[in-house]
C-alpha cells in the first residue's frame, strides 16, 4: 500500500513519455531512461537480458545462470531464493528485474532500499513468452531488439507449425519434470503448452495443476507412447530412464514396452527464456521425426 | 472471639464436596491438630481455611475479619502456610527459599533489607539450619528440606501458621523434633498453629487440641486427653486401639491391637 | 565470587562481547569493505557504504539482538511457568500458529501485500500465532482445577494441527511453497529500521512486566497453591506471563521467521551462571540471548558468503548438542 502511494505520487511528477507500468504481481513500476546497470534475479531473465542485446549493461547475475557463457562472467548476487542484498546494494543497479520464485520478502526489501523493482511470472504458455521478452524490453528500453527477438522466434514457432500441419496421430506422451517422482506439468503449465504446440497430447493435461506428482496407477492407466524425461545432463537422464525400464509394475507401458523415452535439456526446456523455442523443436522432433525427416 | 472462627464450612473440587459442616474455633496461641485417616479430607480442610480453594462455601474469620474479602497479600500477612511436599524444579538455595518468606514485606522491586536479614538469621537459627544456608533446597533430605519450609513459614512473620502432615515423609526422629520446634514457637512466639496429621502418637504431648477428621466431617473435637478415647478412635480409624500412659510423660498413648490369626507365628 | 558480584562480571563480559560481535558485524559482510571505510563512515560521514553499513549491517545486527532477547526473554518467562526446563517459547504452539499464519497469508495471494507498513504476513503470523495461544489457554480452562500440564498438552496438541494445517496449504499451494520455506527457516536478511521500531517497544516493555512480577515467579517454584499463600496472586500472574512470552514469541517470529532453541538454552546459561532467581534471570537472559543471536548471525552470513545460512541451522547446531546435554544430566 505504501508502495502504491509512494509510486502514485511519483507517476504526477513524471513526464508523460515515461509514466507507470505494473508488473506481473501488479506493482506499480516507474518507467526510466534506459537503465545502465541491470541486476537479474533469474536465468531466464538473464538469458533474454543478453538475447536482447543487453549483456553489457548486466552487473548481477544469479549463480545458476550460465548461458549464454558470457553471464558466467558477471558478478554473482547470490540465488534465486536467496539472493544477497549486501552484493545487489554494492553493485548500485538501477534496475533489478525479479522473477517468480524470487521472496516476495526481499523484492520488496529491495524496493524499501529505493531500487526499481520489476518482476515477472511463469507464463502458461509460449505466447505468454513473447509477452514476457516485451515487457523485458520495456523495462529495459529495448523496445526495438524486444520485436525484433519475439518476430525471430514467432517465424521459428511458426515453422515449427507448418513442418506439423499433416500430423494425423497425436501421441501421448509423459513429460518427467524433475526426473524422478512422476512430478510432471499439468494444466496452464507453459510445458503443457509447448507439448500440444508439439504435436502430442499430455497424460497430465486434464489435471488442473500446474505442477503435479502422477501416481503410477494413473502412468499405468494412460499408458503413454513416449516417455520425455527433462534432465540437466546425459547422465542423469539415463538414470532416470533406468527407474522406468527397471520398475516391473510399468513393463505393460507402450513407451517403456518399445523403449520410447527420451531426453530433454532441462537448462533449455526448464527455464522461460528466449531458448524455448528450440525445446519446442527438439519435442516436436521426438514426437513426430518422421515430418523433418520428410522436409530434408 | 478467637483468632481463627470457621463456621458451617463445606470445600471441594468443583465436583461434590470433600468436607462439609466444618465449625472449628481457635484461641490465640493455641496448638491444634487434624486428625483423620487418608482420605479423610485433612489437606483439603486445610487448604480450604487459607482460601487456597476456588469451590468453598461458609464463613471464616481471621482476626475478626472476612478472609473472603481479604486479598492474597493481606491473608499472606496472617497465615503462612507449610505444605505437605515441595519439589523444587530450580536449584534456588536455602537463603533464597526462606527469603521467599519475606516478599509480603517488601516492596516488588526491592531487595532484602537489614530488618529482612535479621528475621532470616533469626528463623534459620531457630529451625537449627544456619549451616545449610547456602545450600541448593533440592539436594537435602526430607528433613532438612521440611526444617526450611518452616523457616521459610517462620519469616513470613504471621500470627497463624498452618502445617500439611508436617511429619509425613520424615524419619521418626525428625517428626518429634518438627514438633517439638512446634511447640517452641508456639510458647515462646506465641504462634497460633494448625497441623494436620495422622501419627495420633506424636501430636499428643503437643496439641492443646484435637479435631477428628472423618469423611469430611468433624467427629469430635477438645482437649487431648478427653478425645484419646479407645471409641473416638475405632470410629474415625477403624481401628481397635488399647490406651495406656506413656511411662515418661504420663499422657496417654495408643497401641494397636493386631487381630487374631491362626496362621501367625511370633518369632523370638 | 560472592553473587552479586559475580552477576555483575557476567554483564560486563556480555556487554564486552555484544559490542565486539556489533562491531564485527558491521565490519564483516559480503561485500568487501575495510575497517578504514567504517571509520569513514561513522567519523567523516563517508556515503559510499551508508546503506550496506547503516541499513543492512547495522539494523540487521540490532534487530537479530531484539529478537534474541525477546527470545530468550519468553522462554525464561516459560521456564518459570511451566516449573519445567525443558519448556521454550514455541511449546504453546505461538510458532506452529505463527507459521500456519504466515502459510495462510501467502496461500492467498497477500504474500507482498502491507497494512499499517508493516507487511501483512507478519501481521498474519503474530495475529494467527497470538489467537492459538489465548485458544489453548481457554481450552486449558475448563476444568475445575487449572493443571499447566494440561495447558501444556493442549499446547502441543493445537501446534500439531495448525503444522498439518501449514502442511496441507503448502500441498494445495505448492507454489507459495518457495516463499514459506524462506520464511520458515528463519532469516534476518529482511531486517528493515521499522521491524527494529516494531519489536523494541515491545521488548521494553515486557521485561518492564517481567522484572515487575520476577518476584512471583520465584514463588511459582514452591508451587501454585504456596504462591498463593506466599501473597501472590498466582492466576493473574501466571496469565500476564502467558500473555508476556506469546507476545514476545509472536512479534519475534513475524519478523524473523521460526529461531529455534534460543528461548531454550540461553536461560540455562544464565541460571548456570548466576542461579534461579528470576530478578536477575530475565535481565540477563534477554541481553545474553540478544547477544548469541548477534553471533550466529554472523557466522549465518559469513560461513558460505555470499550464500546465508539459516540462521535456525546455527542456533541449532550450538543448541541440539546443550539440548541432549541437559537431558542426561537430569537422568
Amino acid at each position: 500500500m505504501i508502495h502504491f502511494l509512494f509510486f502514485s505520487l511519483l507517476a504526477t511528477s513524471l513526464s508523460p513519455q515515461q509514466g507507470i507500468v505494473y508488473d506481473d504481481f501488479k506493482t506499480p513500476f516507474a518507467l526510466m531512461e534506459a537503465p545502465q546497470r541491470i541486476v537479474s534475479l533469474a536465468p531466464n531473465l538473464t538469458e533474454i537480458l543478453f538475447a536482447l542485446g543487453l549483456g553489457d549493461r548486466v552487473v548481477g547475475v544469479t549463480r545458476y545462470c550460465d548461458y549464454p557463457p558470457q553471464a558466467l562472467q558477471k558478478e554473482k548476487i547470490g540465488g534465486m531464493v536467496d539472493p544477497n542484498l549486501e552484493m545487489i546494494q554494492s553493485l548500485r543497479p538501477d534496475l533489478i528485474v525479479g522473477f517468480r520464485g524470487n521472496p516476495l520478502g526481499v523484492l520488496n526489501k529491495l524496493r524499501n532500499l529505493h531500487f526499481p523493482v520489476f518482476v515477472l511470472n511463469l507464463g502458461s504458455s509460449l505466447d505468454g513468452l513473447f509477452q514476457t521478452i516485451e515487457k523485458v524490453g520495456r523495462v529495459t528500453r529495448a523496445e526495438d531488439p524486444a520485436k525484433n527477438l519475439v518476430a525471430g522466434l514467432k517465424e521459428k514457432h511458426q515453422a515449427i507449425g507448418l513442418a506439423l500441419r499433416d500430423v494425423s496421430k497425436r501421441p501421448k506422451v509423459f513429460l518427467s519434470v524433475y526426473g524422478q517422482g512422476l512430478w510432471t506439468c499439468g494444466e496452464g503449465s507453459y510445458l503443457n503448452d509447448l507439448l500440444v504446440q508439439a504435436g502430442g497430447v499430455n497424460i497430465a493435461a486434464h489435471i488442473p495443476r500446474r505442477w503435479l506428482q502422477l501416481n503410477r496407477e494413473q502412468l499405468i492407466h494412460e499408458n503413454p507412447d513416449i516417455v520425455i524425461i527433462m534432465a540437466k545432463d546425459k547422465e542423469r537422464f539415463s538414470q532416470a530412464g533406468e527407474s522406468f525400464r527397471a520398475d516391473p509394475r510399468l513393463k505393460d507401458v507402450r513407451a517403456v514396452k518399445d523403449n520410447n523415452i527420451h531426453w530433454l535439456d532441462e537448462n533449455i526446456a526448464g527455464r522461460f527464456g528466449p531458448r524455448l523455442i528450440d525445446a519446442l523443436a527438439a519435442v516436436a522432433q521426438i514426437l513426430h521425426p518422421e515430418m523433418f525427416e520428410a522436409r530434408r | 472471639m478467637g483468632i481463627l472462627e470457621v463456621k458451617n464450612l463445606r470445600a471441594g473440587y468443583g465436583s461434590g464436596d470433600v468436607v462439609r459442616d466444618i465449625d472449628i474455633s481457635l484461641e490465640k496461641g493455641e496448638f491444634a491438630c487434624i486428625i483423620g485417616p487418608n482420605g479423610s479430607g485433612k489437606s483439603t480442610l486445610i487448604k480450604a481455611l487459607q482460601g487456597l480453594l476456588k469451590d468453598v462455601t461458609g464463613e471464616i474469620r481471621v482476626d475478626g475479619e472476612d478472609l473472603f474479602r481479604l486479598t492474597r497479600h493481606e491473608v499472606a500477612g496472617k497465615i503462612a502456610f507449610v505444605p505437605q511436599i515441595a519439589d523444587l524444579t530450580f536449584e534456588f538455595s536455602v537463603l533464597e527459599v526462606v527469603a521467599m518468606g519475606r516478599y509480603v514485606h517488601q516492596g516488588r522491586l526491592a531487595g532484602l533489607s537489614a530488618a529482612d536479614r535479621h528475621v532470616i538469621r533469626d528463623v534459620l537459627e531457630m529451625v537449627e539450619v544456619s549451616h545449610l544456608q547456602e545450600k541448593k533446597v533440592a539436594h537435602l533430605s526430607g528433613g532438612e528440606r521440611q526444617r526450611v519450609l518452616i523457616a521459610r513459614a517462620l519469616a513470613q512473620d504471621t500470627p497463624l501458621l498452618f502445617l500439611d502432615e508436617p511429619s509425613s515423609h520424615l524419619d521418626l526422629n525428625y517428626g518429634l523434633e518438627v514438633f517439638e520446634i512446634l511447640e517452641r514457637l508456639q510458647t515462646e512466639k506465641g504462634k497460633t498453629i494448625l497441623a494436620t496429621e495422622h501419627n495420633i502418637n506424636l501430636v499428643i504431648p503437643y496439641a492443646r487440641k484435637i479435631v477428628f477428621l472423618k469423611e469430611g466431617r468433624i467427629q469430635a473435637q477438645g482437649g487431648p486427653v478427653a478425645m484419646i478415647t479407645r471409641e473416638n478412635i475405632k470410629d474415625v480409624f477403624k481401628a481397635d486401639v488399647d490406651i495406656r500412659e506413656n511411662r515418661h510423660s504420663k499422657l496417654p498413648e495408643i497401641s494397636l491391637i493386631p487381630r487374631p490369626s491362626e496362621k501367625r507365628q511370633i518369632k523370638e | 565470587m560472592k553473587p552479586g558480584r559475580k552477576r555483575v562480571a557476567f554483564a560486563i563480559v556480555l556487554l564486552l562481547i555484544l559490542a565486539v560481535s556489533l562491531l564485527l558485524s558491521l565490519m564483516i559482510g559480503a561485500v568487501r569493505t575495510s575497517p578504514a571505510d567504517l571509520w569513514d563512515f561513522f567519523f567523516h560521514k563517508d556515503q559510499t557504504y551508508r546503506t550496506i553499513f547503516f541499513d543492512l549491517r547495522l539494523c540487521r545486527a540490532l534487530l537479530a539482538f531484539l529478537v534474541g532477547a525477546s527470545l530468550a526473554l519468553s522462554g525464561a518467562i516459560l521456564q518459570g511457568y511451566f516449573q519445567n526446563p525443558m519448556a521454550d517459547p514455541f511449546v504453546v504452539g505461538v510458532s506452529s500458529g505463527a507459521s500456519f499464519g504466515a502459510v495462510l497469508c501467502l496461500s492467498m495471494g497477500l504474500g507482498a501485500a502491507s497494512a499499517f507498513g508493516f507487511s501483512l504476513q507478519s501481521l498474519f503470523a503474530f495475529g494467527v500465532g497470538f489467537s492459538l495461544v489465548s485458544l489453548v489457554y481457554l481450552l486449558s480452562q475448563t476444568q475445575a482445577v487449572f493443571k499447566v500440564e494440561t495447558l501444556l498438552l493442549t499446547g502441543i496438541a493445537a501446534g500439531a494441527v495448525a503444522s498439518s494445517l501449514t502442511s496441507f496449504l503448502l500441498f494445495l499451494r505448492s507454489d507459495s511453497f518457495e516463499q514459506a520455506v524462506f520464511w520458515l527457516l528463519g532469516s534476518f536478511t529482511l531486517a528493515d529500521w521499522r521491524q527494529v521500531g516494531m519489536v523494541a517497544p515491545y521488548l521494553a516493555l515486557c521485561l518492564l512486566v517481567a522484572q515487575w512480577l520476577a518476584k512471583d515467579m520465584n514463588l511459582l517454584v514452591l508451587g501454585d497453591e504456596m504462591a498463593q499463600s506466599l501473597g501472590s496472586p498466582v492466576a493473574r500472574v501466571r496469565r500476564t506471563f502467558l500473555a508476556v512470552s506469546t507476545l514476545l514469541a509472536a512479534v519475534s517470529v513475524s519478523v524473523s521467521g521460526i529461531i529455534g532453541f534460543v528461548g531454550l538454552i540461553v536461560p540455562h546459561w544464565v541460571r548456570i551462571i548466576v542461579g534461579p532467581d528470576h530478578r536477575h534471570l530475565f535481565g540477563l537472559s534477554a541481553l545474553t540471548g540478544g547477544t548469541f543471536l548477534v553471533l550466529c548471525d554472523l557466522l549465518a552470513r559469513t560461513v558460505l558468503s555470499p550464500t546465508e545460512l539459516p540462521i535456525g541451522i546455527i542456533t541449532a547446531l550450538f543448541g541440539a548438542p546443550f539440548f541432549i546435554y541437559l537431558l542426561h544430566r537430569r537422568r
